[in-house]
C-alpha cells in the first residue's frame, strides 16, 4: 500500500493545509477556545470542504488512484466516529469525537466521491463529463444553504434543490461499465467494499436525523445540504453498484473460465516461443489439464527413447498407481497405431484396474502425439466416478493440440534457421569454387577460348583449366569427378592441386594422365573416379595432341569439311585400375587444325540432360546429336556466345530453368 | 529403383531396374559387398530394365571390380540398353568389366572361369 499524498503537487498540498487549518479554526471555536461569528464559522467550513474536494479531485484525476485498501480505511474511519457517538449517547458537542467526527466524515465521503468519479469516467461517453460537472455544480450549490443559513426564505426552495440533486445523482452516477473488467476475486472484494460504503452512507443519513440533540459544529455539518447530497450520492452509487456486481457474478464464472482458457493457451505458446523446453511444456500440460478439469491428481510421462529426454512428473499419486494404470494403458496403446484419449468412468468397477487405490475413481488418459509418434502420456484422475465430462476432455485435447502445434512451429523454425545457415555456407563454398576455375582464359591472334561451369547445386564436381606452356603452346584440361554436390566439390578442389602440379612439371600427355591416375588412386576413395580430356595445343605447328581418360569425346568442328564429329577414341577413366593396367589403356592422338576449326569440351551433364517427367518421352536425353547440330548452328559466333547459345538450347530442351547435373563447356576457336 | 537378388547355381544374379543414381548406388554397393562376403563372387547383373546410370552408379562397379578380381570372381553385366552401355563405354569400363548381350553369354563367361 502506497500513500500517494507526498506525490501531490505543491499547490494541492497548500490547499490541503489551508482546508485543514480552516477546520481547526472552527473546531477550536466550537470547543470554546475563542468565539468566531457564525458567518465566519460557516465560511471556514465551506473553505474546508472545497479545499478537500479540490485536493482529492486533483489527486484522482492525476491517476494517483487510491488503492482499495485506502478506500476501506476511509470507510472504516467514517464508520467508527459516529458509532462511538451513538454508543456513548453523548450530547456534549465539545467532546473530542463530536469535534473530530465532522472532519473525518467529510473527508471520507469527499475522498470516496472522488474515487467514484474515476469509476464513472471509466470508458466515458460524451454525456459523462457535462452531467458530472452539473452534479458537482449542484452539490456545491448546497453550500449556499450553509453560508446563508440565517436567510429563511432560501429554505423554501430546499425541496426543489434536493429533488434536482437526486435526479442528477441518479443521472450522473449510472455508469457501471468497469464491473465487466473485474475478475471474480476483484468483484467479490468490490461487492464487500460497496456494501460497506453503502451501509456507512445509510448509517450517516440515519445519524443526521437521530442525533439532532447535538448542536454546534456537529450539527452544522450533519445538517448541511452539501453533506446530505454527497452522502446520498455515495450511498446510492454504492448500493446500485453492489446490485450490479451481484447480477454480474453468474456471468463472471463463464468469463473467468474463458479468460483462463485464453491465458492457458498463451502460457503454452510462451513456453515454446522462448527457449524451448519439452519438459516445461509437459509440466504445463499437466498443470493446465488438472486446473481445467478440477482433477486432484495426475501425471505426465514422456515416451522412453534412446538419447532422448526422459521426463516424469506426478501430482498426488504414488508410483504404484502410476505403474498399474500406466501398464494397462501401455498395452492398449501399443496394440494400435491410432492414438485417442481413453476415459475410464469408474476405476473401481473396472476389472482391469483391480489394484488401484480407492481414492481414485475415474481417470482420463490423453496421448501426446507429435509427427504421428507417441511422445508422451498425460493422465488426470478424480476422486469421484463419472466426473469428467465431454467438455473437459475436449478442452484438454485442445490444449494438447495447441501444445503440439507450438512444438511443430518450434521445430520448423529450428529447421529454417539451420537451412538458412547451410545455404549461407554453401554460397560461400560456391564463390570459393568459382575461383578455383580460371577466371581469365588466354586469347591471341590465333585462337580464342571461352568456358563456363553450371553446377546442379551450389557446388559441383566439374573442373577445367588452362596452362600456357609457351607463347604457342597451351595445355587444356576438362574433367569431371564422379558424384555431385559437396563431396564432388571437395574432390574437384583436390583434382586442381594434382593437375596444377603435373602441368607445371611439363610432362608428356601420356605421363600426365598416368601420373594423374596414380594420384587419384592414392588420394581418393575406391569408387570415386575422374574422367578428363587433356589437350596440348601448338599454334605454331597447328597441331593438337589429345588424350581421353574416360571423358565425353571431344566435339570437333572441321571448317574444311563444314561438319562436326566426335573424336571417339579409346581411353579409361582415372582411379579405376592400378598404374600398370592403366598404362596399357593410354592412347594419345594427334590431329592438325585449320583456321575456323572449333574444339568443344563439355561434361556429361550436358548430354544426359533429360526432359521433364511429364512429357511424352521423359527418358529422352539432350544427347550427342543435338549438341553436334548446335555447334554447327553456332559455328560463326564468338567462343563465349557459342556457349551461351548452346545453353539456351539446353534450357529449351529441358523446359526448366535449373540444371540436371553439373554441366561445363569449354570452347576453343582457331582464328 | 528396385534391386532383385536371385540365387543361381554357383552364382548370384541381380536384376536392377529404374535409375541407378547417387542415392541408389549406396544400396547397390551394400548388396554387392554383402554378396561378396557371404555367398559368391560370381555375379551376374541383368541390366535390361536399367534406364539410367549416374557416375556414382558407375562408381559401384569401379569400387568392387578389384575385390572381385582378388577373389577370383567374375562380374558380368548383360542386356544393357544402348544409352547405359554408352555410359560404360565412354568411361572405358567396357574393357575392364564383362559386358555381354544376354544371359546365356553371361553364363558362358562364368563357366569358363
Amino acid at each position: 500500500m502506497k500513500f500517494r499524498l507526498l506525490n501531490s503537487s505543491r499547490n494541492d498540498k497548500l490547499i490541503l493545509v489551508g482546508g485543514s487549518l480552516a477546520y481547526i479554526v472552527i473546531a477550536l471555536s466550537s470547543a470554546g477556545m475563542f468565539k468566531l461569528s457564525s458567518v465566519a464559522e460557516h465560511i471556514c467550513l465551506v473553505v474546508f470542504w472545497i479545499a478537500h474536494f479540490i485536493f482529492f479531485n486533483n489527486l484522482m484525476i492525476k491517476n494517483e488512484l487510491y488503492t482499495v485498501e485506502q478506500l476501506l480505511t476511509y470507510v472504516l474511519v467514517a464508520l467508527s466516529f459516529p458509532t462511538i457517538i451513538v454508543i456513548s449517547k453523548t450530547t456534549d458537542s465539545k467532546s473530542f469525537f463530536a469535534l473530530a467526527y465532522p472532519y473525518f466524515s467529510s473527508v471520507s465521503f469527499i475522498a470516496v466521491m472522488c474515487f467514484y468519479r474515476k469509476l464513472i469516467f471509466f470508458k466515458a461517453i460524451r454525456i459523462t463529463a457535462p452531467s458530472w460537472e452539473l452534479f458537482i455544480f449542484i452539490l456545491m450549490g448546497g453550500i449556499i444553504f450553509t453560508l446563508f443559513n440565517d436567510v429563511p426564505v432560501l429554505f423554501r426552495y430546499a425541496n426543489y434543490y434536493l429533488i434536482t440533486a437526486f435526479v442528477f445523482i441518479i443521472f450522473s452516477g449510472s455508469n457501471f461499465r468497469w464491473i465487466t473488467l473485474l475478475n471474480l476475486k476483484s468483484k467479490i472484494l468490490a461487492a464487500i467494499l460497496f456494501a460497506l460504503i453503502g451501509l456507512c452512507s445509510v448509517y450517516h443519513l440515519y445519524i443526521f436525523y437521530v442525533t439532532s440533540e447535538i448542536t454546534g459544529l456537529f450539527h452544522a455539518i450533519i445538517n448541511s445540504y452539501f453533506m446530505l447530497v454527497m452522502v446520498s450520492f455515495v450511498g446510492i452509487y454504492s448500493l446500485i453498484g453492489l446490485l450490479a456486481i451481484l447480477f454480474n457474478l453468474p456471468i463472471s464464472w463463464a468469463i473467468e473460465e474463458k479468460t483462463a482458457n485464453v491465458e492457458s493457451f498463451q502460457e503454452i505458446n510462451q513456453i515454446v516461443r522462448g527457449n524451448f523446453d519439452a519438459q516445461q511444456l509437459f509440466e504445463k500440460l499437466l498443470q493446465i489439464g488438472m486446473d481445467n478439469t478440477k482433477s486432484f491428481a495426475g501425471w505426465v510421462i514422456s515416451e522412453k527413447k534412446r538419447n532422448q529426454f526422459n521426463f516424469y512428473k506426478k501430482i498426488n499419486v504414488d508410483d504404484e498407481t502410476v505403474h498399474s494404470i500406466g501398464g494397462i494403458i501401455n498395452v492398449l496403446t501399443s496394440a494400435s497405431k491410432y492414438y485417442d484419449h481413453i476415459y475410464v468412468r469408474d476405476i473401481q468397477k473396472d476389472d482391469s484396474f483391480m489394484h488401484v487405490d480407492e481414492q481414485y475413481q475415474s481417470f482420463v488418459f490423453f496421448p501426446l502425439v507429435y509427427n504421428k509418434k507417441l511422445i508422451g502420456k498425460l493422465f488426470l484422475l478424480k476422486s469421484a466416478a463419472n466426473s469428467f465430462d465431454e467438455y473437459m476432455i475436449r478442452l484438454v485435447r485442445t490444449y494438447i493440440e495447441q501444445a503440439i502445434i507450438a512444438l511443430e512451429h518450434a521445430a520448423l523454425l529450428q529447421d529454417t534457421l539451420e537451412n538458412t545457415r547451410m545455404k549461407e555456407e554453401l554460397d560461400v563454398a560456391q564463390s570459393i569454387q568459382q575461383k578455383i576455375l580460371p577466371q581469365l582464359l588466354p586469347s591471341d591472334d590465333l585462337l580464342e577460348m571461352a568456358a563456363k561451369s553450371f553446377p546442379a547445386s551450389e557446388v559441383g564436381g566439374d573442373y577445367y583449366d588452362v596452362h600456357v606452356i609457351s607463347k604457342s603452346q597451351y595445355a587444356v584440361v576438362m574433367g569431371d569427378v564422379s558424384g555431385k554436390g559437396v563431396s564432388a566439390a571437395f574432390h574437384m578442389a583436390e583434382m586442381k592441386g594434382i593437375f596444377q602440379a603435373l602441368i607445371q612439371s611439363n610432362v608428356s600427355p601420356e605421363e600426365f594422365i598416368a601420373k594423374a591416375n596414380q594420384a587419384v588412386i592414392k588420394c581418393f576413395d575406391k569408387g570415386i573416379f575422374i574422367t578428363l580430356n587433356y589437350l596440348l595445343i601448338d599454334t605454331a605447328g597447328q597441331t593438337i595432341k589429345y588424350t581421353r581418360a574416360g571423358h565425353c569425346p571431344i566435339l570437333y568442328y572441321d571448317s574444311i569439311k563444314h561438319d562436326a564429329s566426335y573424336l571417339e577414341d579409346d581411353g579409361l577413366g582415372l582411379g579405376i585400375v592400378p598404374d600398370e593396367l592403366f598404362r596399357k589403356h593410354i592412347k594419345v592422338y594427334q590431329t592438325k587444325f585449320h583456321k575456323g576449326d572449333i574444339v568443344l569440351l563439355y561434361t556429361d551433364g550436358l548430354i544426359e540432360a533429360r526432359v521433364p517427367r511429364a512429357s511424352s518421352n521423359p527418358k529422352e536425353e539432350f544427347g550427342y546429336g543435338r549438341l553436334k547440330e548446335a555447334l554447327i548452328k553456332y559455328k560463326t559466333a564468338p567462343a563465349n556466345e557459342i556457349i551461351s547459345n548452346i545453353m539456351v538450347d539446353y534450357y529449351e530442351f529441358t523446359g526448366r530453368n535449373n540444371i540436371f547435373d553439373d554441366t561445363s563447356l569449354f570452347v576453343i576457336k582457331f582464328k | 529403383m528396385k534391386i532383385n537378388k536371385e540365387k543361381g547355381e554357383g552364382y548370384i544374379k541381380f536384376n536392377i531396374s529404374g535409375d541407378l543414381d547417387a542415392t541408389e548406388s549406396i544400396n547397390m554397393d551394400n548388396e554387392i559387398k554383402k554378396t561378396l562376403q557371404e555367398t559368391s563372387s560370381q555375379i551376374l547383373i541383368d541390366c535390361s530394365n536399367l534406364d539410367y546410370i549416374s557416375s556414382a552408379g558407375l562408381g559401384v562397379f569401379v569400387s568392387n571390380i578389384q575385390d572381385i578380381k582378388n577373389q577370383n570372381g567374375t562380374l558380368v553385366l548383360y542386356a544393357l540398353k544402348e544409352s547405359v552401355f554408352n555410359t560404360f563405354k565412354v568411361l572405358g569400363l567396357d574393357k575392364i568389366i564383362h559386358i555381354v548381350k544376354n544371359e546365356n553369354e553371361a553364363k558362358g563367361l562364368l563357366q569358363k572361369n
